[in-house]
């Protein structure tokens, strides 16, 4: 335990040092960048509003409304000749024309017909000439080049609102050199990029992995949802910070964020169930679960058919995922306190629950951002950005360590387990097996009904020797007894000591013949040692065998027939060994 | 079954495999979005001369000069401009003879002056072109400032918003799977020093790790796409080479640290010590003599054609070995009693064989193996196009590499899966070895063994532990008399009592002929004379019921506390000497096996 936490403190130190190397690595613009320090003058619906500063255009006023249209315009500064001029802009729900010194440059979002139009009138006052229809304009973030002699030219961004109740009409707005503003955007948001990026592969990865092994390992069951959702949460984030444009249209971000924020709740429930799958209570969670994710469904029909725009069902998302997270947080506490968990589940439990927590401070911390309470600057600019970022991050290492902990289990459990297999089947005093090795043995090859010739051997004297020259010599004896066995009979059969003096060997697949053959040179071998050796003792044995096929039955009756014949044979020997002098 | 098992599994793994390159192909190969006014160097008709001879791919000396004829389509683009990937040149730009763009002027004087340390960065450039479409055409001058190969560059010409879009598109696969391997490669690296230290000795984590963190950096490094956050895009080309001839040092310290790889030891390690020599000297000699790291790849080239040799190697002894291995199984057919293991160990494989332990090692090494092939495919596109003069890039743009990471990546997440089953399984055998080796046979209780290692384990941790001692009386006697398998009952009878007694107390085990112990923890000895006096009914009726002999005992009882320094071996024999005691008092007569508190 001690282990583990040290082990998390320094997983911690290390997270925090890479993601202070990452805000360290600091790459400088190389022309000016100009955030509009002077101002916008901002008018609405043809009726001018006044001079605003960049970041608090929208933060004051009224909500604006479908069909609005918010005009902004500032004098573009000088920049350096070899610099390639752009603007960096996010527009919100809006359709947008922009204007420099009344050239039409850009629009988006247009009506084709009438931007035609409009771009051979060159009107641009002319409120009628674009209509609204009602489709879904969602959040495009751009970095728009202008031509090289804008300088000193005013640049104008007629905005048309394409949804109710919106406060922030166009954000991030930034001038200067083209590959500047791609460095500074990339550079802001680095750390929701690659964890983004890290996910979205991690996430695809494991999925693949984990829907094959499903077929034979239960366990990967649990990683199939986890997987989804951490891709889905790298999805979320790369659409949530506009990170999507560098790669794909922009078009589609915002439907991805919102399909993703949905989708988020029911899949917090079931990677919550299968980590601890209870025996009782499952239904509700079901239901839940279900329920959430026809939401999501009913949800993006809804947008698809134009019946309701995501942006305006989103606070049900939000009410849901909130549901799932203190369903989750709760289930995973009590998980813990009931103790229904195996280290595994326990570790992914963790994860779970350390996302969530960074989910909830995420949120705590939005509110009074966004809701003007706490001063923007680069500070909180920095937190917004990345808090939300580092808990899936966690969350998949939880998942990984699992498997890091397994891995390197397994490497210390194959050594620990060959010293217990010694113990187990391995006879402590000559080493050759033991009775339970010799049980297993015979078992399976009564199983696969194999032939097999059963030898039992008995060492004569042994009790003798015992208490004439002490048990040391008994033990020598038995371990060059057993030594002798293993020469012989080792390449063809197993040897075993079932006890005291007894020992025996299985010959699967054998003939009479070579049975015989082979006692006999086990005879030899003892008289060798008998003549050569300068004991006072001597080495003495009796044995008899017997074949499988020569008894009925079945299963452990026919072994014991098999082993009772053979002990019979045995001391048949015996006797007429005794009987013989030997 | 086996046989049936193992064909299965490679052909999940290769389904797998093959699921995920197509999935990645597709991935990259759809969707370049370009808006149709990007046009590439072969839309240009780039002509490039060194000395008016036509070129492809070249090699510069420091100080020559190569200039690229750009022909500029005649259309209306809003701020049109040419995106250059520059290596270590100074760049010029000229429209009608007249200079509009230099980049590097200052690094290119340092470095002719002969100042150390000194060559142009290599960057992507953007040059704006106003009057272009006046004269449709354009010259790009470049001077080497140091002995570099300049293979095919990315020339794309078109307003900055598209080209910006259509560059960052192109590269969005190596983007992403180079920081999803950087951030892999750190979770595992993390990790490393845990593990090491605590659960196994080897150091293949550690270059595994390592090997997968290179390649990351790598892949974001060549494919210029670091610019977005370093400063110094002097140390971009460091850091880029630095990766490369790092790999073939990682690669072999995956191979020098693997169990699984004993038959290649002298090889890997002397290629494995050759390449953190080159590596390391690469970098000293960047640094403090004036050989540029980027300027002889070959070198790192060679060795990771060496790791490949011996890749190669392993793989078919590898596979020679099983062929013998499986003639020799035929041939036989019996277990060897020096490799008992088997039997328990299938019996205990609940849902996959034993055999999958070894496998997750040998899919970590596949993946390597593969990542060793797609890197010499990589090489050997770079090479054919230098041979060949290949000026679309394509090929040289690194593509193989980026699947070559990404399947070892997904081998090594197979490995887990298959060494979380392997764990499952050891747990398994261990515990029915367990079962086995800790088990009294003739009792039922646990044996010598299981108890030596329970009162280690207090030990070593310094926990609190109670010891009873019990002297099971009279069992020679009966032996003797009444022959053993009376005795043999009369100890089971004993056993089933203590049993009965303090199994949900504590540890119960025979530890001799007739000595048995209870290894209480913590600070449950209090309860032990409740117990005590339970385990006295317990042989009193057993008495009553019993004809052929009555069981009586001796015991003793201690707790570490009592021990000045709570020694586990002291309170044992703390326990004993009361239980010698009320042995001592048995014999003088007094009423026997309902002995009092000692």
């Amino acid at each position: 335990m001690r282990k583990d936490i040290t082990f998390l403190c320094f997983l911690v130190v290390l997270v925090t040092l890479g993601i202070t190397v990452l805000f360290t690595l600091s790459k400088p613009a190389e022309y000016p960048v100009y955030e509009f320090d002077e101002g916008w003058d901002v008018s609405l619906n043809t009726k001018y509003l006044g001079r605003y500063s960049n970041d608090s255009i929208f933060l004051e006023g009224d909500l604006l409304n479908t069909g609005d249209v918010v005009t902004i315009s500032a004098v573009l500064p000088k920049l350096d000749d070899e610099a390639v001029p752009a603007i960096q802009l996010t527009s919100m729900y809006c359709a947008y024309d922009i204007y420099l010194d009344d050239d039409l440059i850009i629009r988006k979002n247009g009506n084709e017909i009438d931007s035609s139009l409009n771009d051979s009138e060159n009107d641009i006052g002319d409120m009628d000439a674009w209509q609204f229809d009602g489709r879904y304009i969602g959040i495009d973030h751009r970095i728009i080049s202008l031509p090289y002699d804008s300088a000193g030219k005013r640049l104008k961004i007629v905005l048309r609102v394409c949804k109710d109740n919106l406060d922030t009409p166009i954000t991030d707005l930034l001038y200067g050199a083209g590959k500047d503003l791609d460095v500074i955007f990339v550079h802001k948001r680095a750390v929701p990029l690659t964890v983004g990026a890290f996910l979205i592969i991690f996430g695809m990865i494991f999925f693949i992995i984990a829907i094959v092994m499903n077929i034979w390992m239960p366990f990967a069951r649990s990683y199939l949802w986890t997987s989804v959702l951490c891709a889905l949460i790298g999805v979320m984030l790369h659409s949530r910070y506009y990170i999507s444009y560098l790669y794909m249209d922009a078009t589609y971000m915002s439907i991805m964020f919102y399909i993703c924020i949905f989708l988020i709740g029911p899949l917090l429930l079931l990677s919550s169930m299968e980590i601890c799958r209870p025996v009782k209570g499952r239904i509700p969670y079901y239901i839940l679960t279900g329920l959430t994710v026809l939401v999501a469904i009913v949800a993006v029909v809804l947008h698809f058919t134009g019946v309701a725009y995501l942006y305006t069902i989103s606070p049900i998302s939000y009410a849901t995922s909130s549901i799932a997270i203190i369903v989750v947080m709760i289930k995973s506490i009590l998980d813990f306190k009931g103790g229904r968990l195996d280290e595994t589940a326990k570790m992914n439990t963790i994860g779970l629950v350390v996302n969530n927590t960074f989910v909830m401070i995420s949120m705590v911390f939005a509110v009074p951002y966004y809701g003007g309470l706490i001063p923007h600057n680069q500070f909180t600019e920095m937190i917004i950005n990345n808090i939300y970022a580092i808990g899936p991050v966690l969350f998949s290492f939880f998942q990984l360590a699992n498997f890091f902990i397994n891995a390197s289990d397994t490497y210390a459990n194959a050594k620990e387990n060959s010293g217990l297999i010694k113990m187990a089947y391995e006879d402590g005093l000559t080493g050759i097996a033991n009775r339970a090795k010799v049980d297993d043995y015979m078992n399976k090859l009564e199983n696969d009904e194999v032939d097999y010739c059963y030898i039992s051997l008995d060492l004569n004297g042994l009790k003798a020797v015992n208490d004439k020259y002490g048990h040391a010599t008994g033990d020598i004896m038995l371990k060059y007894f057993s030594g002798t066995l293993m020469t012989v009979f080792e390449d063809i059969g197993l040897c075993g000591r079932m006890g005291g003096d007894e020992f025996i060997v299985i010959i699967p697949e054998s003939t009479e013949v070579e049975v015989m053959q082979r006692i006999a040179r086990l005879h030899d071998r003892l008289m060798d040692f008998n003549t050569t050796s300068l004991n006072a003792w001597q080495i003495m044995s009796a044995a008899g065998y017997a074949f499988r096929h020569e008894t009925e039955g079945a299963g452990s009756e026919r072994i014991h027939q098999t082993y009772l014949l053979a002990d019979k044979r045995m001391y048949d020997n015996k006797t007429y060994q005794y009987a013989n002098g030997q | 079954m086996e046989s049936m098992h193992k064909k299965r599994v490679k052909l999940i793994v290769s389904i797998a495999l093959a699921v995920l390159t197509l999935v990645l192909f597709l991935v990259n190969l759809s969707g370049i979005w370009n808006s149709g006014y990007v046009y590439e160097v072969t839309d240009l008709r780039g002509h490039a001369f060194v000395d008016d001879e036509l070129y492809t791919t070249v090699s510069l000396k420091k100080g020559e000069t190569v200039r690229v004829k750009l022909e500029i389509p005649r259309t209306e683009i809003g701020t049109p401009c040419i995106l250059l990937n520059t290596h270590c040149c100074k760049v010029e730009a000229f429209v009608k003879e007249e200079l509009v763009f230099t980049y590097g002027e200052e690094d290119y004087e340092k470095a002719m002056s002969g100042e150390k340390g000194a060559y142009v960065a290599p960057s992507i450039v953007y040059i704006p072109i106003e009057k272009a479409q006046e004269v449709l055409a354009v010259f790009i001058v470049f001077t080497a400032s140091a002995d570099i190969t300049i293979d095919a560059d990315i020339m794309l010409y078109g307003s900055y918003e598209d080209l910006s879009i259509y560059y960052n598109q192109q590269h969005k696969f190596p983007f992403i799977i180079g920081m999803f391997l950087v951030i892999f490669g750190l979770t595992l690296l993390l990790t490393v020093p845990a593990m090491t230290t605590d659960r196994r000795n080897t150091l293949d984590m550690l270059f595994h790790s390592l090997l997968i963190l290179d390649l990351g950096a790598y892949i974001i490094f060549y494919n210029k796409m670091a610019f977005y956050f370093i400063a110094d895009e002097k140390l971009v080309i460091i850091f880029e080479y630095a990766c490369l001839y790092f790999m073939p040092f990682f690669v072999q310290g995956c191979f020098c640290f693997d169990d699984n790889r004993k038959m290649l030891r002298v090889p890997d390690v002397l290629v494995f010590i050759f390449a953190g020599i080159h590596a390391v000297g690469r970098l000293v000699a960047h640094f403090f003599f004036d050989i540029y790291i980027f300027e002889y790849p070959q070198g790192a080239h060679l060795l990771i054609a060496f790791t490949a040799l011996l890749a190669l190697a392993h793989i078919i002894m590898t596979i020679n070995e099983q062929l013998r291995k499986s003639k020799g199984r035929l041939d036989t057919g019996v277990g060897k009693s020096g490799k008992v293991a088997t039997e328990a160990e299938k019996k205990a494989g609940s849902f996959f064989n034993y055999r999958t332990s070894e496998l997750a090692p040998v899919i970590i090494n596949i993946g390597v193996d593969l990542l060793i092939i797609f890197a010499i495919l990589d090489m050997f596109a770079w090479y054919m196009s230098w041979l060949i003069g290949n000026t679309s890039g394509g090929l040289s743009r690194g593509f193989f590499i980026n699947v070559g990471s990404l399947l070892l990546v997904v081998c090594t997440v197979i490995s887990y899966f298959f060494s979380r089953v392997s764990n499952i399984n050891q747990n398994n055998i261990r515990n029915s070895l367990e079962g086995i080796a800790y088990c009294d046979e003739l009792t039922g209780l646990y044996n010598r063994a299981y108890t030596d290692r329970v009162l280690d384990k207090f030990r070593e941790d310094r926990a609190r532990c109670a010891i009873i001692s019990f002297d099971l009386d009279h069992l020679k006697t009966v032996n003797d008399e009444k022959g053993h398998h009376m005795g043999d009952a009369m100890l089971c009878d004993f056993a089933a009592a203590l049993s009965e007694s303090f199994s949900n107390l504590g540890i119960v085990g025979r530890i001799g002929g007739d000595e048995f112990i209870v290894i209480v923890e913590g600070t449950k000895g209090s309860q032990i004379p409740s117990h005590l006096t339970r385990f006295k009914c317990n042989i009193d009726k057993r008495n009553n019921l019993l004809m052929d002999y009555k069981l009586e005992a001796s015991w003793g009882y201690a707790d570490s506390v009592e021990i000045p320094d709570g020694n586990v071996q002291s309170t044992c024999m703390l326990a004993d000497t009361r239980m010698y005691k009320m042995k001592a008092e048995h014999h003088q007569g007094r009423d026997g096996g309902k002995g009092g508190e000692v």
